[in-house]
């Protein structure tokens, strides 16, 4: 290094105090030990052999790497003694030093400038030695000794940038992990999963040398709910559980997996059994089946035995899913063009024809070509004594927009309170002005009480801006008594935004019926609630509105009136959203009695408040009420209540995840009663071999205080799903991309597949799964091509071939290596003066499969191929450039790239003949003088 | 210092709640209700379903009563299990008048004291709410 540059330097960084002069006390001279030894490399200059040298303790320094310190290094005591002392700087090659290495001092420090390589390990590192001298004293030697700073930086990163997986599949996340610092370190990785995601492997700790790197990978479950889309995966290196370093890596999630594409329904058969606090059991066994039974054909069914009963138990089960107590079977078969049901029926014509019962039968419906139309046979219920019938046939046609249906309908109930209707009607609809659609129906209803004909009108609207109009008028003839909603209706719903804060909603609605005991009952009311948004989410609400209410019956009657008017907060900050409704009433309510009346008047006031959150790291709300009321009013005087609810995110321990739930309930009355507090925790694990296990307890002692009985109740369910093949499944586009071993563009035998790589076609794409395999589940014209950004960097498509119908499709993929090839001049015995423009040079290097690649050879005579796959190549050259006859004397022109990604490098040695010849070709295109800079002089100057 | 519309808006509530306080009914009770009841119920719309299950008055003064009630509901679609507290009104020695909450619903039943039997109906004060009959007959005074 030049002196002067070196020197400013020096100065430079002095004057500006960044450089720091390290203080030391004048070393004390030890005895020479090993100095020959120390005394290294080669390259310094050393004394004259055999004189004698004493060692100091040594200066010490501390530094940091990537760093440069002046260190004044003192005389040794007694050298001086008023004499020049000559000195000696001697590096040890461990670091650089910088400025004069030799030169006299009278007596004062010796400044060394010492270059701390980047590289450098914390700890002690001898970095030179300098060596005092004057004659006729002894020399003596002081080490330099850098006691280097500890830095620890650790850097992560995914090995690939994309991949892709299926939704249910698993996914193998390979990333690096680089020592960046100067000391060994011991970290962990730790996934960062989108919700419902979980890691299978177990994150352990991995000790990583300073400046090496380890690869590593966490194997990803995704959920089979997961929807498509590109996820976040992040990688968090921590170090006794301080982060040091991130990184994220994308996983594109494609629709469902291989496997689920191809599985059929799935079945799921279960027990479970309820606990009481007093040692009383119920248990109950269900079997469920859900999914696909063909490609186009969906099944849904359940079966549970009988339940006990008990109030108890019919509470517990409802907990852990198997709730409906007396729940009859049911199967249902959904196809694109029909629909069966069989078992339990609900019946589901118009509102005038009958909309609201439930019999044991079966029911077709059917979707062809505008045409739809179905029946229904069912008989009652099980578990219902009374005889019941349920017949039914309807058949609707669409006439572009215009839909016009007929329907026949036989319902009856031979209960107490039986019900019955004879009904035929017919129904349009059809689109209106404004963007509305219109509903009409006309049916003839006979039931037990009469007859009459039926009509009902509905127009609906949905705005853009996402307001909305709804009106409805109705009269059917016979009420809830003749399956109907009741005998007059008249609703009248809207909202609308004025501007972009303010939206004013409002509904208007009447209600008349008459039940099968001769009840009639009417209610009206109306509402009106202007909302107004204060931000981006949050917004104030006016709640303004009232009802009425009678019922009467021959003997009694009885009503209620009142009127109200709330404020509703609700907003949403930072994940966590929260609102509050304060509400003030007026309410009259009377009694008619055998001849006698009262109306009694009250006020209430009620205040509800919701604050919750939810997140990766579960969800927590938290909702407190208090009421008060006036005698009268129809409720409890005063009341609290407060709910505190919990759920944990999905948690894993070994191969069994699960997530925890908490519920804690508390009712008081102000003293009024004893207040009380329900507690209720659950845990919903699965577990191994598709297993699922629900455990649910709850101390609810508003149940045992009516009931009796012990406050505690625990249910347990523990069931199984299996997942069936799936029947008659039709092939769709499918293929596999492999690792294309030999690169020969052909799947091979033993060549595996390439998981993680998402395959695109047109607009619909597909994640490959462990064994390499896609599917798009229908059949697609064209070809389907691996996405690049979801194989490795380095690798390329190496072939695509698609086979007999063409919807099988096999993709190769293989690492590249790179391969430099060096051209040389052999100028052995050739005195004179060569000028060898070697970038005229071609070099073309073949595979065993036939396939070339050729690459320009640059001014220093290197040709460079950054993506061979992997295979045996043969390189030639195309010399005929040359003016100089040129021919290959000696190097290697063939090599082998495996499967792996490595760097060669082949070195292929040219000679001339002795005597310089110039071909010169008569008429011939001029050859371009070669540049200077792509001339090679030789021998080199 | 002027108050912050925070605390104003506190204020304004307790005020307001406090207005609604309940008053009580001092005096004998019109009839005694106290004790447990067998409750049977039907629902006759907007679809049909039995009730049966137990009413049970814990407290009385005055007109005003209180107490829970416990049934089971089997309909075609299967059973399950209600309950809530009840609060009423006994006018006179015929009339009673209590409403059940339910999940949050109240359950407005209006019934004729004949000796040991309730006999009414009842109706859930809310659009497309049920409606339907029940009777209640005591099992014990407390």
């Amino acid at each position: 290094m030049p002196a002067v540059p070196v020197a400013a330097f020096v100065v430079a960084t002095l004057l500006a105090a960044d450089v720091p002069v390290a203080a030391a006390q004048t070393p004390r001279v030890l005895p020479a030990r090993g100095a020959a030894r120390a005394l290294e490399p080669a390259t310094d200059t050393t004394p004259e052999a055999g004189s004698k040298i004493e060692r100091t303790a040594p200066v010490v320094t501390r530094v940091m790497p990537a760093t440069f310190q002046v260190i004044a290094v003192p005389v040794p005591e007694g050298l001086s003694a008023g004499r020049p002392v000559s000195y000696h700087i001697i590096g040890t090659g461990a670091g650089t030093i910088l400025g004069r290495r030799t030169g006299t001092t009278d007596g004062g420090p010796v400044l060394v400038t010492i270059g701390v390589p980047a590289t450098a390990l914390a700890g002690p590192l001898t970095i030179a030695h300098v060596r005092f001298s004057a004659p006729p004293t002894a020399e003596v030697e002081t080490p330099l000794e850098l006691d280097v700073g500890l830095v620890r930086r650790i850097a992560v990163s995914p090995s690939r940038a994309q991949q892709g997986v299926g939704a249910g599949g698993r996914v193998r996340l390979s990333y690096r992990i680089a020592n960046e610092g100067n000391a060994p370190d011991t970290v962990a990785v730790h996934v960062d999963l989108p919700p419902g995601w979980r890691r299978l492997d177990t994150e352990r700790a991995i000790a990583i040398p300073a400046g090496k790197s380890a690869d590593r990978s966490a194997h990803l479950s995704v959920p089979t709910t997961a929807q498509p889309a590109t996820m976040r995966v992040g990688l968090v290196v921590r170090v006794r559980d301080e982060e040091r370093s991130r990184s994220y890596a994308y996983v594109e999630v494609a629709g469902a997996s291989v496997d689920r594409r191809r599985s059929g329904a799935n079945l799921t058969a279960g027990v479970a059994s309820v606990v009481t606090g007093d040692g009383t059991a119920s248990s109950v066994a269900a079997a469920e089946l859900s999914g696909r039974l063909t490609d186009s054909i969906r099944v849904h069914g359940r079966v549970v035995s009988d339940v006990d009963p008990d109030p108890a138990a019919l509470r517990g089960l409802a907990r852990v899913g198997y709730g409906g107590g007396g729940t009859p079977w049911y199967l249902v078969l959904d196809a694109p063009a029909w629909r069966a049901d069989l078992g339990t029926t609900r019946v589901g014509f118009t509102s005038l024809t009958g909309a609201s019962a439930v019999g044991t039968g079966g029911a077709v419906s059917l979707r062809l070509d505008g045409w739809s139309g179905g029946g229904m046979v069912a008989g009652r219920s099980q578990g219902s004594a009374a005889p019941a019938r349920y017949l039914g046939l309807r058949l609707a046609r669409a006439f572009d927009s215009v839909r016009v249906g007929a329907t026949v309908t036989h319902l009856e109930e031979r209960s107490a309170f039986a019900r019955s209707l004879d009904a035929i009607g017919l129904d349009a609809t059809t689109p209106t002005a404004f963007g509305a659609s219109a509903t009409g129906e006309l049916a003839y209803r006979r039931h037990r009480g009469g007859s009459g004909l039926g009509w009902a009108a509905d127009v609906n609207r949905r705005a853009d801006g996402g307001g909305h109009l709804h009106l409805r008028v109705a009269a059917a003839p016979g009420g809830s008594a003749a399956f109907a909603r009741g005998t007059r209706e008249l609703t009248a719903s809207g909202s609308h935004r004025i501007t972009g804060r303010v939206t004013l909603g409002g509904a208007l609605w009447r209600n008349s019926d008459v039940s099968s005991i001769g009840q009639s009952v009417d209610f009206g009311g109306w509402s009106f609630a202007p909302r107004l948004l204060l931000a981006d989410r949050a917004a104030v609400s006016l709640e303004l509105g009232g009802n009425e209410f009678e019922s009467r019956t021959a003997t009694t009657a009885f009503g209620s009136a009142d009127h109200r008017i709330g404020l509703v907060l609700d907003g949403y900050w930072r994940g966590i959203f929260g609102s509050s409704r304060m509400q003030f009433s007026a309410v009259e309510r009377s009694v008619a009695l055998g001849g006698t009346g009262h109306v009694s008047a009250a006020n209430r006031a009620t205040w509800q408040g919701t604050l919750g959150s939810g997140g990766t790291w579960g969800a927590a709300d938290l909702t407190a009420r208090v009421e008060q009321s006036r005698v009268g009013s129809g409720y409890e005087p005063r009341r609290n209540e407060a709910q505190l609810r919990l759920r944990s995110p999905a948690l894993a321990v070994g191969a069994v995840d699960f997530v925890l739930r908490g519920e804690l309930h508390h009712f008081g009355w102000f003293g009024d009663r004893t207040s009380l507090e329900a507690v209720r925790m659950a845990v919903d694990a699965q577990l191994p071999w598709n297993v699922r296990l629900t455990v649910d307890t709850e101390r609810n002692p508003l149940f045992s205080a009516f009931a009796g009985g012990s406050a505690w109740s625990t249910a347990l369910r523990l069931a199984r799903s299996t997942v069936m093949p799936r029947l008659f499944a039709a092939r769709g586009s499918e293929g596999v991309v492999f690792q294309d071993l030999n690169a020969n563009g052909r799947l091979d035998p033993g060549e595996p597949g390439f998981a993680g790589a998402v395959v695109r076609h047109g607009m619909r794409f597909a994640a490959t799964d462990q064994r390499g395999r896609f599917t798009f589940g229908a059949a697609l014209g064209g070809e389907p091509r691996v996405d690049v950004r979801t194989i490795p960097l380095g690798w390329i498509v190496t072939g695509s071939i698609r086979h007999g119908d063409g919807l099988r499709t096999e993709i190769g993929v293989a690492p590249t290596s790179s391969v430099r090839v060096r051209l040389r001049i052999d100028t052995t015995g050739i005195d004179r003066m060569l000028e060898v423009p070697l970038a005229l040079a071609r070099v073309t290097v073949r595979s065993d499969g036939n396939r070339e690649w050729t690459a320009p050879v640059d001014a220093g005579g290197v040709a460079f191929f950054d993506a061979l796959p992997a295979g045996r190549y043969e390189i030639s050259l195309d010399l005929s450039r040359f003016s100089e006859p040129l021919s290959m004397t000696d190097g290697d022109a063939s090599f082998t790239i495996g499967a792996e990604r490595m760097v060669l490098e082949r070195v292929l040695v040219l000679r001339t003949r002795p005597v310089r010849l110039r071909r010169i070709e008569p008429g011939g295109p001029v050859r371009e003088p070669p540049t200077a800079e792509s001339v090679v002089r030789w021998p080199l100057e | 210092m002027r108050p912050r519309p925070v605390d104003t808006l506190l204020m304004s509530v307790v005020l307001a709640i406090a207005a609604c306080a309940s008053g009580t009914e001092p005096g004998p009770p019109p009839v005694p209700l106290v004790g447990e009841w067998s409750y049977e119920g039907t629902q006759t719309s907007p679809h049909s379903a039995t009730l049966d299950g137990t009413l049970e008055v814990d407290r009385q003064s005055g007109q005003r009563f209180e107490g829970s009630l416990d049934v089971i509901e089997s309909a075609a679609g299967g059973g399950r299990r209600l309950t809530g507290l009840l609060s009423g009104l006994a006018f006179d020695a015929q009339t009673v008048d209590f409403d059940v909450t339910i999940d949050g619903i109240a359950r407005r039943h209006v019934a004729e004291v004949r000796g040991d039997s309730l006999v009414g109906t009842w109706a859930e004060v809310s659009v497309g709410g049920g409606t339907g009959a029940f009777h209640a007959v005591r099992q014990g005074a407390p």
